[in-house]
């Protein structure tokens, strides 16, 4: 593939599907920088995934695994970013929060996702957006019965939440 | 809230981006980023087979003219088989780099896998470069008669180049492997615990 095609592709995936990789973003970093390096790294390995791109699943089915990937491994490495050691070149944010206030239950739907593991994490990304058992299963190379099992709880534990963030009127 | 009560308040953000970023910047941080990772990964490929060259090839040259028998050239043969053997190694892992696996479980495989062989690479430098380099190096030393200083020198050399692997092992990879095996056990492991509620 020349390279061209493969940047071309590229940038119609990061206009289209630009949500999907900052919810996986959002997810998985929890302070700026991090975010920031996270999403640099998503985009570099979607990047790279193009030419492998075959068509034989959806685009979002494809970006999810890519970025989900990404996400699992770089969140299990040790470095986190720690003040006094960014260089200048880094402290130039490429992600920004937007303008607009995030809306409450939504950020607090991201806090109860953090402080699942980071499989778990995964799974109620594609839960919350719609994926079937069986895309879950390809997805993540886990029986569908393991999917069903993990994703009940997730329900149950998230509903349950939910109704003492309702309770306590947040 | 109710389950389809949550996953509206989730869609919402399909409408409304969470951030913004600048294209032109990520654009340029990931060609940078590329470029640094293809010259990281290379560079201690490359510093060990420049290494193995420069050492074996100028002995070998000599001792083909100079019409010694083979069994003084083994030395220098043992060196460039090191540097083979990187090269060979680079390749593969290279190949290997560019595949994407189906699922998250067969990437973390596929991690795994890279990281025992950077481990075993590790363990056994001793054996396939440390040896054959200092036994042409000791050679060379004792038919030139060097001084004890430059046996002590030369001693510490690859004692030095020893545990600078074995550190990089212990600190890094291994530590690197055991977590890819916790994220491969969880990803795995049948969920008959609970999150605490």
């Amino acid at each position: 593939m020349k390279e061209s095609t493969q940047q071309q592709i590229f940038e119609t995936w990061l206009h289209k599907h630009k949500a999907l990789l900052f919810k996986v973003v959002r997810a998985y970093a929890f302070n700026a920088e991090d975010q920031d390096d996270l999403f640099q790294e998503i985009t570099l390995q979607v990047w790279r995934s193009v030419p492998n791109f075959r068509g034989d699943s959806a685009v979002t089915t494809w970006l999810y695994r890519i970025s989900l990937n990404t996400a699992i491994k770089w969140s299990s490495k040790e470095k986190r970013h720690k003040e006094g050691r960014q260089s200048i070149e880094h402290m130039t944010h490429i992600l920004k929060e937007s303008p607009k206030p995030i809306d409450e239950r939504l950020a607090w739907l991201y806090e109860e996702i953090a402080s699942f593991s980071e499989i778990d994490r995964s799974l109620t990304l594609l839960l919350l957006d719609g994926f079937s058992y069986r895309d879950m299963s390809q997805m993540l190379g886990i029986t569908e019965s393991n999917v069903g099992v993990k994703i009940n709880r997730i329900k149950k534990h998230l509903i349950t939440k939910s109704k003492k963030y309702d309770y306590h009127g947040v | 809230m109710e389950f389809d009560e949550l996953k509206k308040v989730w869609d919402e953000q399909n409408k409304e981006p969470l951030y913004v970023f600048n294209e032109k910047a990520l654009q340029r941080k990931i060609r940078k980023k590329r470029n640094r990772a293809q010259r990281g990964s290379n560079v201690s490929e490359i510093g060990l087979i420049l290494i193995a060259l420069v050492t074996g090839l100028p002995q070998l040259i000599k001792h083909i003219n100079a019409g010694d028998p083979f069994y003084f050239m083994l030395p220098a043969i043992a060196l460039l088989l090191t540097a083979v053997y990187v090269i060979v190694g680079s390749f593969f892992r290279k190949k290997k780099e560019r595949q994407f696996y189906r699922s998250v479980l067969g990437d973390l495989d596929h991690a795994i896998a890279n990281t025992q062989f950077e481990i075993n690479r590790a363990r056994t430098f001793v054996w396939w470069y440390i040896t054959p380099v200092a036994v042409a190096i000791y050679i060379k030393l004792w038919l030139n008669e060097s001084p004890w200083g430059t046996w002590l020198f030369v001693t510490g050399a690859f004692m030095l180049s020893f545990f600078v692997v074995r550190l990089g092992l212990t600190w890094k990879q291994i530590p690197k492997k055991r977590e890819l095996e916790r994220l491969r056990e969880k990803l795995t492991a049948e969920a008959e615990e609970t999150i605490a509620i």
